[in-house]
């Protein structure tokens, strides 16, 4: 009797014991970030940043208002978006496409007013402009997660993410892309 | 039984009863004067005087002053923003060792949303005689104009800050109301 009573006192104990290694969050958990599902089309917000996802191109060719051209297999997103609390530490500085396996990161090519990366967000001052992709001819389809934070390494910070359906994109040969601007109201 | 080992023990007892809150008070005060008593380690805001004025890394800075404008007063501006700008005034105290700071922010008081100066974007910088930081070099009394652009429905109160590059920390902060 005795023996039984220590036995399954030992096996609660390794089964306790096993469930607090299991039940034990990684050592890096209380830097995760805190990521916000966002549909396309839908304000989302997080700690510093606020926006709203609107067409999805895909392009072979973009063209810039001041005249800059790049040819490739371009997907333009149009995005809205503001900052919540701090302007200064407001820069866009996280904005990539992940496509199946790979990740890509919003392009820098062309000029900066072109696109919306790396852009100062104002709190409550709405601004709209394009995020590029420039991606490999066989990423084109399925669908994509764009994610988008003010700081590149959003430790403990707000990462919005939003889910991009590269099937249903407008297909074009060219488009023409409009420098960021303040949102209309 | 209990009385006698309470008796045998009693020095280590005492000196327990001291050293484990000694250890807690020691430890304590060794993370708190790090993060809290250097200077360098945190900031902390200066408010002005009676008289407006903020006395800072060896400069006298304010009164502040500020003023809302508006498309009707020649801005192009997105809708549902206004911009507010502030007008602070610097004398130097040494022009030898004039006060050098970063571009100063607008906060809202009721949400402590931060504002950068936009003077770029209204179209302002290539004025020369608006100065939108610390003037790095000898020079007499002047002012910094920094115009900021907010929403509609910031209607302040704000506070001014003015960051200065070597003030352990200290930072101008104005109240101001537009």
């Amino acid at each position: 009797m005795k023996s039984t009573l220590a036995w399954a006192l030992a096996l609660v104990m390794v089964a306790a014991a096993w469930s607090v290694t299991v039940l034990t969050p990684a050592d890096d958990a209380g830097s995760d970030a805190f990521v916000t599902d966002v549909a396309a089309g839908e304000r989302g917000s997080g700690r510093n940043i606020a926006a709203t996802v609107g067409a999805v191109t895909i392009a072979k060719s973009v063209t810039a208002e001041s005249g800059w051209n790049a040819t490739g297999n371009w997907v333009v997103i149009e995005v809205t978006a503001e900052a919540s609390s701090d302007q200064v530490h407001g820069l866009l500085s996280l904005a990539t496409l992940k496509i199946g396996d790979r990740t890509y990161s919003a392009s820098e090519r062309g000029p900066d007013e072109m696109t919306l990366y790396r852009t100062q967000l104002v709190p409550g001052v709405p601004q709209t402009g394009s995020l590029l992709f420039e991606v490999p001819e066989n990423a084109l389809r399925g669908s994509g997660i764009l994610r988008l934070a003010t700081s590149t390494t959003p430790w403990g910070d707000s990462i919005l993410q939003v889910n991009i359906d590269l099937d249903a994109a407008d297909r074009v040969g060219s488009t023409q892309i409009a420098d960021v601007d303040w949102a209309a109201g | 039984m209990t009385g006698g080992w309470w008796r045998r023990n009693t020095a280590a007892v005492v000196a327990l009863a001291v050293l484990v809150p000694a250890t807690a008070l020691a430890v304590g005060w060794r993370e708190w004067h790090e993060v809290y008593d250097d200077p360098s380690q945190y900031h902390r805001d200066v408010l002005p005087d009676e008289d407006g004025t903020i006395e800072i890394d060896g400069a006298v800075l304010g009164p502040a002053k500020a003023d809302t404008f508006t498309e009707a007063d020649g801005f192009e501006l997105p809708d549902g923003a206004k911009v507010v700008a502030v007008k602070i005034p610097v004398d130097n105290a040494d022009l030898d060792d004039p006060i050098r700071c970063w571009w100063p922010t607008l906060v809202e008081q009721s949400t402590g949303r931060e504002w950068a100066q936009m003077s770029n974007e209204l179209g302002l910088s290539s004025d020369p005689d608006v100065q939108t930081e610390c003037d790095p070099s000898p020079t007499g009394p002047y002012d910094i104009i920094v115009p900021f652009i907010v929403p509609d429905d910031a209607e302040g109160p704000f506070w001014l800050d003015i960051d200065p590059d070597e003030s352990d920390g200290a930072f101008a902060r104005f109240p101001v109301t537009p």
